[in-house]
């Protein structure tokens, strides 16, 4: 009978164990990310009028929160095509062939994937910084042979004329001449 | 005699806070972080084409940009194979971006897994060449987005001192400039 009660506490103790290791790695691999830069050789503009020369689109959108992420991986395992599909609303059109209140897609160039053994890793290149959900942008957009757009030079056709994402307004940001531009060229439009 | 001596301390002294100070105003500053590879295999770097650099015509502009790195410092050089260990691995496709291409280097940690880092010991180093759009800009800026992209796996950042490979945007060097090379130099030797 204490042999039975013995093996009874052992069980319950190396189950509770087993659960409290379980929960502690799920909450770590929920929440540990592992955020690292690409570098790239990209254009550099320095006037708007270079972007709105490659420009397909310039408008005013704001991004719905609906996103797909795509992560390819190469034979060793590791990232290797990867990109987010993200949904935004024209609210203003300044040129190219979009309506307002037309939903479109951009290609986005980060995205996520599994970390190995414990956590995400996210890759998000240099020169972008990722869009907030119903914050407004405008954006200098080139059209993908597959339909959606991508946005010309990264951070350099973006800008965001919320206050919140100083980052992507262009106030600590290396483009900051540049949005500065852009603003006074666009945003009292 | 004695105040001779003390003299000559002094002078002595002085020479050197300016030999120190000179070689601290005119020393490289590196920027971004610090990682790069180690010294044996800097100096026998194995870099690998996949099927598509070729199928996408890409072979000739990949040797250019990373034999360019073969001239800057005896410790650094970059061979093509076909097989066996590689330390850097060039693709070709679509990035779905603007950007030329980019590069992403890797460490191994405790289980022997790649992490992606650029402020450790590099072992492994990969660069993607984005088809859509280089093949809209002139070859010569093909040319100069290898080059740099090479100087990237070497663990050379942006750089912001023109004339530069290392600064982004087409600015008519396609080979190492002056600032390339003493980044190269400050990081493995000459």
């Amino acid at each position: 009978m204490v042999v039975i009660n013995k093996n009874k506490k052992i069980i319950t103790g190396l189950l509770i164990a087993v659960l409290l290791l379980g929960s502690v790695y799920y909450y770590l691999d929920q929440t540990i990310v592992n955020k690292i830069h690409t570098k790239a050789e990209l254009p550099m503009y320095s006037q708007v009028e270079q972007l709105e020369e490659e420009a397909d689109v310039i408008a005013i959108v704001t991004p719905t929160g609906n996103q797909k992420n795509h992560m390819e991986y190469d034979a060793q395992g590791l990232p290797l095509w990867y990109w987010t599909e993200s949904e935004l609303i024209v609210n203003k059109v300044f040129s190219g062939d979009v309506k307002e209140n037309e939903s479109i897609v951009i290609y986005e160039p980060y995205a996520t994937g599994s970390n190995k053994v414990i956590g995400k890793l996210e890759i998000v290149p240099e020169y972008y910084t990722k869009m907030n959900n119903s914050e407004n942008y405008i954006v200098f957009l080139k059209q993908h042979e597959d339909g959606p757009y991508m946005i010309i030079g990264r951070d350099q056709g973006k800008v965001a004329l919320q206050e919140s994402n100083k980052q992507s307004l262009g106030l600590i940001s290396e483009f900051s001449d540049l949005h500065q531009k852009i603003l006074a060229k666009y945003a009292v439009k | 005699m004695k105040h001779k001596k003390k003299l000559m301390i002094v002078v002595f002294l002085l020479l050197l806070m300016v030999a120190i100070f000179t070689s601290q105003a005119y020393a490289y500053v590196r920027n971004g972080p610090d990682g790069k590879w180690g010294a044996s295999s800097a100096a026998d770097l194995k870099y690998w084409k996949d099927s598509s650099v070729d199928s996408y015509g890409y072979g000739g502009r990949v040797d250019f940009g990373a034999s360019q790195w073969n001239e800057v410092s005896s410790k650094v050089k970059l061979t093509n194979v076909t097989s066996g260990y590689v330390h850097i691995k060039v693709f070709a496709g679509d990035i779905k971006d603007t950007a030329l291409a980019d590069a992403l280097n890797y460490k191994t940690n405790f289980w022997g897994n790649y992490i992606a880092c650029w402020d450790c010991t590099y072992e492994l180093s990969r660069i993607r060449i984005n088809d859509p759009v280089i093949s809209t800009y002139v070859l010569d800026y093909q040319y100069k987005a290898l080059t740099h992209e090479f100087g990237h796996s070497l663990g050379l950042d942006h750089g912001d001192i023109t004339p530069a490979v290392m600064v982004p945007g087409w600015n008519n060097y396609k080979v190492p400039q002056t600032d390339d090379k003493k980044g190269i130099k400050a990081i493995y030797g000459n």
